[in-house]
């Protein structure tokens, strides 16, 4: 049994606390011995849960909000003990590869660090308690856009003097945005690049062994592009990335949804997209226009264009290793939803969504069709791209109304994922999640 | 006569007052409440990660290893980056180090249980450059996640002897 607290909600797996240690021992020789350590059978420190993971908080120049953040020390069993977790606001930076790090070394001049005061740095749990703890923002006068800052919640524990030791920490986003007008993103392509299919021979030889499932990261030749996208606005913003594949400069020829790790670019920094096309291209001069749209706005658009050459033994080659891969591309879990619901609820269920092509994809989603109110559901994101091989989850949030009427509502989860290939071949896939709801009245 | 009159009168009145008295009763009712929970999106490490214990190195072409595993709740996408400085090198007597690789493993798969891919061992200083993805699968709030360090000498040199340390800090943040 789990006992109940914000994270209640969340199924168990493992019921030990603490680790599994293993150590594998080499005597090769008695020459030397560099005493490493002998660890360490001191009890662990029970967990504790931070929500929400991000959040967004607006505020005016000149003035105040605040927000909440909710920790709590989940109780699992009898010999937990009163612990300590260090919370503290800390600059936080994105790197170009979507990697996020934590401390003054990330400072930066749109740092919220200074803005914000938590009600407690330290704090001290008893088993099952939970604490809400507010922050206060104070944007100064001065203050016009974006600014961020994490909330960084370090577990206490012991530190031992050999071995490794390993610190745990959670983080939670926490974007200010200061209000001083209406904002245009302004998102700029500082550089592409293009790298044609390079011929790892074993690659190449995994890719046609079709005797087990071939993995979809291990794909072969493919053309890579590259975008790097800078935001030189004040606000941040989603972008989405594109690359069109020109023959000869006039006849479109393929489509290439780019990828990055976190869409969200935030004011001053850069991301690199990356997009990937197994699909042979024939021998040819190509242009390959890049096309960057923030937050899905047609006004805020970023173009760069780059040129190369596919010689004629490289496409032979290419033609040669290249492995079709059957639909679908994407696998989609779970493939029907159903729910029984009582006026008023609120609810959520995710699904996920797996790029097992070789290529790049764009996915796109939207509710279609039934018989629900608008309100009911939605589904959050509506659009992103999956590198070979990745998942990403899907959101779907219901919501009944206080006076639904009983009875079963149908509708349907329209996704959508095109994947990067030749603009004459099909690259686009459909599929449908029946979603059924039946209003209960308990 | 008077007696009769009034059991006349008795007998009208009567069914008169007891209809009067069952009408008057509250009738049954029910009663709607509506309770409405938003459960927001919550990262949580079950404990601390026990420090991993290695064995001694015993020769120049030795490795050692060790792992350590701990539950990670979570109920939406979540990022786990390390940190990939000097300080997650195992560092001894004058300030000599080893090299120092660590890998993460998860027992799910992000598609039928809440997890991600497997990292292989990569040394100190690139270890989770990019961050390792946790996708969350519906129902499923909990991931195991296995750190495992790998320690040796460097290539053509013997480290000092003595005890070596270092720390290692994963962090949970915010998927996209």
């Amino acid at each position: 049994m789990r006992p109940a607290g914000v994270a209640g909600g969340l199924r168990r797996k493992c019921s030990g606390r603490g680790s599994a240690a293993s150590c594998h021992c080499t005597w090769i020789g008695a020459l030397l011995t560099i005493p490493l350590s002998l660890l360490l059978a001191s009890p662990a420190e029970a967990g504790v849960a931070l929500s929400p993971m991000q959040q967004q908080v607006v505020v005016k120049p000149g003035g105040e909000a605040e927000f909440a953040i909710t920790v709590e020390y989940v109780r699992r069993s009898p010999e937990d003990a009163r612990t300590r977790v260090k919370v503290e606001v800390v600059d936080f930076f994105v790197s170009r590869d979507g990697a996020l790090s934590f401390g003054p070394e990330t400072q930066h001049a749109r740092s919220a660090v200074q803005w914000i005061a938590l009600d407690a740095q330290e704090l001290v749990l008893e088993p099952g308690q939970t604490k809400k703890m507010t922050g206060k923002v104070s944007a100064p006068p001065s203050a016009d856009g974006d600014y961020w800052a994490a909330i960084l919640m370090t577990m206490g524990g012991q530190k031992h003097e050999q071995g490794v030791n390993v610190i745990l920490r959670t983080a939670a986003a926490v974007f200010v945005r200061a209000a001083r007008r209406n904002y245009t993103p302004r998102p700029t392509i500082r550089a592409v690049d293009v790298s044609p299919p390079q011929f790892d021979e074993q690659v190449v030889a995994m890719v046609h062994d079709t005797s087990e499932e071939t993995d979809a990261t291990t794909h072969g030749p493919a053309l890579t592009v590259q975008a790097d996208v800078t935001n030189t606005g004040l606000v941040g913003f989603a972008a989405s990335c594109k690359a069109y594949v020109y023959l000869g400069g006039r006849r479109r020829l393929a489509a290439i949804p780019l990828h990055a790790l976190r869409r969200q670019i935030l004011p001053g920094h850069e991301r690199r997209f990356v997009g990937i096309m197994p699909t042979p291209l024939p021998a040819g001069e190509y242009t390959v226009r890049f096309t960057l749209e923030a937050d899905s706005n047609a006004a805020s658009r970023a173009f760069r264009e780059a040129t190369f050459r596919i010689g004629a033994d490289v496409a032979q080659r290419w033609k040669e290793s290249f492995q079709r891969q059957n639909l679908p591309h994407l696998q989609i879990e779970p493939r029907r939803i159903s729910q029984v619901l009582t006026p008023g609820r609120f609810t959520a269920v995710g699904i996920s969504i797996t790029n097992r092509s070789g290529a790049t994809m764009e996915v796109r989603c939207r509710t279609a069709e039934g018989d629900l109110t608008d309100g009911w559901l939605d589904a959050s994101p509506t659009e992103f791209t999956l590198a070979p091989g990745m998942r990403h989850s899907i959101v779907c949030r219901f919501r009944t109304p206080l006076d639904a009427k009983e009875g079963l509502y149908s509708a349907a989860l329209a996704i959508e994922g095109e994947s990067a290939g030749l603009v004459q071949e099909s690259r686009r896939e459909q599929y449908g999640i029946p979603v059924s709801i039946e209003v209960v009245r308990k | 006569m008077v007696k009769r009159r009034f059991m006349m009168v008795l007998a009208a009145v009567l069914p008169l007052l007891l209809w009067k008295v069952v009408s008057a009763a509250p009738s049954p009712a029910v009663a709607t409440c509506s309770i409405t929970v938003t459960v927001a999106d919550i990262m949580e490490w079950e404990a601390n990660f026990p420090a991993i214990a290695l064995s001694n190195i015993a020769s120049q072409g030795a490795s050692v290893t060790g792992t350590s595993m701990m539950t990670l709740y979570t109920n939406g996408d979540v990022h786990i980056s390390a940190n990939n400085t000097t300080a997650a090198q195992l560092t001894g007597p004058n300030n000599d180090t080893l090299v120092t690789e660590y890998g993460l493993a998860y027992d799910g798969d992000g598609l039928t249980n809440t997890g991600g891919n497997t990292v292989n061992y990569t040394l100190h200083n690139l270890f989770l450059a990019a961050p390792s993805v946790v996708t969350h699968v519906p129902n499923d709030g909990a991931v195991e996640v296995t750190l495992s360090v790998r320690a040796s000498n460097e290539t053509g040199t013997l480290a000092n002897a003595g005890l070596y340390s270092t720390t290692q800090t994963l962090t949970a943040t915010w998927g996209t």
